[in-house]
């Protein structure tokens, strides 16, 4: 009965998004409209200004640095809605928690590799500015490192390694942790989140420890969002 | 031109689409979205997106799967409920 | 009118593609799992298409040497690359805080449907 007007709005939305791409431009041109003087800008001034070679990283903890930290809050408001909805069992039906994996081969792969996929995690992190990555990205392999524990021993081994409130702790420290270097800015006389404007120094370009505050705004959102990945897991696995 | 392998990808891409929209089991459709996500992961880096590659194939393909595992495991499998 | 010019475009069709299946996906069933899914869908064809926007052919990842940009190279947009890098990781937790209500509401209803759960109501 809903499957009529469903299948009428689909093709209606479809009908006016195929007429607009049919005045789109062309695909891959060089000179398409995107590519306008806000892109050449990033590209010719990011290496003198952030100091770092990855433009993308740039973007995101340096120029956006305060909408990054928007989007932290966000990650911190899922982890909190998520445990307030899943805390205790008022319900009728109490859906069982997940139980433990006893395949002995699983337990032994995964043993052998989860420190390998968090030495990963902890390399793409930091080296974010020089390469492909970022704290984004290697926050979640360090997640997804735990995650992998989490699903092989199941939540109350997990819960027994890393407390819950561990977790939390290091979400809430992550955050503030963020916060501080913006009023770090402040305190040296520029804005909010300033980086070379503030006068932090940028370091030599393409090294480790370069960049100013992007090397250390960078780690504060890997260890967020590794810790709020866990968070979540251990939340819906249900083992609070 | 994207060449054969983006159109490949791109094929391979909206086949998975279709088959999770179209499959009653939440489990296999599951795994079908967790092989669209790294496809996509794929799709990225030839896009030249490196970092949205990576991160698209940790939380895509890692984490998203992961999330809807724990979910169908603490509610049930199929999408019929006749029972 | 629409021209033939389209098929041109495969990414941007593909992403558009995409969308819509998500959204008869999220529209027509039932099973809330199963919305969910098609939401992650219609986010997937959208960061596609914005990918796709940002991509030239013949241009390098906008990843800079140690000297900074090469001259005569151009590089791929890298605004849209961090904006749709923002997206996945706020749409992964849209996600998870979607799935934690339906483990609730399967706890509180013993159902994930929709039409069963609009007759609970009334």
């Amino acid at each position: 009965m809903r499957q009529l007007p469903a299948f009428l709005l689909v093709v209606a939305i479809a009908y006016v998004l195929a007429l607009a791409l049919s005045e789109a431009p062309a695909f891959g041109r060089v000179d398409a409209p995107a590519r306008n003087e806000v892109m050449r800008f990033y590209l010719d001034e990011e290496c003198e200004q952030s100091g770092i070679p990855n433009t993308v990283t740039a973007i995101i903890f340096d120029y956006r640095g305060y909408d990054t930290m928007g989007e932290a809050t966000v990650l911190f408001t899922a982890v909190g809605a998520a445990a307030a909805v899943l805390a205790g069992h008022s319900g009728t039906l109490v859906a069982r928690p997940m139980a433990a994996s006893d395949d002995v081969i699983l337990r032994m792969v995964s043993r052998m590799v989860i420190p390998f996929v968090q030495i990963f995690g902890i390399y793409v992190i930091v080296y974010g500015h020089v390469s492909p990555g970022g704290g984004f990205a290697g926050g979640t392999i360090l997640g997804g490192s735990m995650a992998l524990y989490l699903f092989v021993f199941g939540p109350k081994r997990t819960v027994k390694k890393l407390p819950l409130a561990w977790g939390e702790i290091a979400d809430g420290a992550a955050a503030f942790w963020y916060v501080l270097v913006g009023l770090g800015g402040i305190l040296l006389g520029a804005n909010f989140l300033a980086n070379a404007a503030a006068g932090v120094p940028l370091g030599v370009r393409g090294q480790l420890f370069s960049g100013g505050t992007i090397w250390l705004i960078g780690l504060g959102v890997g260890v967020k969002v590794a810790a709020t990945i866990i968070n979540l897991l251990v939340h819906l696995a249900g083992e609070t | 031109m994207i060449g054969w392998f983006g159109v490949g990808s791109l094929v391979f891409l909206l086949t998975c689409a279709i088959i999770v929209a179209r499959t009653r089991d939440l489990l296999a459709a599951t795994i079908v979205f967790a092989a669209y996500s790294l496809v996509m992961a794929m799709t990225w880096q030839q896009l030249r997106a490196p970092d949205v590659a990576i991160t698209e194939a940790a939380l895509g393909a890692g984490v998203t799967t992961l999330l809807f595992l724990l979910a169908i495991a603490r509610t049930r499998r199929t999408e019929d409920e006749s029972a | 009118m629409i021209s033939l010019d389209l098929f041109l475009r495969l990414n941007y069709l593909a992403g558009i593609m995409l969308f819509l299946i998500g959204l008869h996906t999220m529209l027509t069933h039932a099973n809330l799992i199963k919305k969910v899914m098609g939401m992650n869908i219609m986010e997937t064809g959208i960061f596609l298409f914005m990918v796709s926007i940002g991509y030239a052919h013949g241009t390098l990842s906008p990843i800079m040497r140690r000297g900074g940009p090469v001259q005569g190279l151009t590089y791929t947009n890298p605004l849209l690359a961090a904006t749709v890098l923002t997206g996945i990781v706020i749409a992964v937790s849209t996600t998870a805080y979607a799935l934690s209500l339906i483990v609730k509401l399967y706890e509180q209803c013993g159902t994930l449907d929709v039409d069963r759960l609009e007759k609970l109501r009334s």
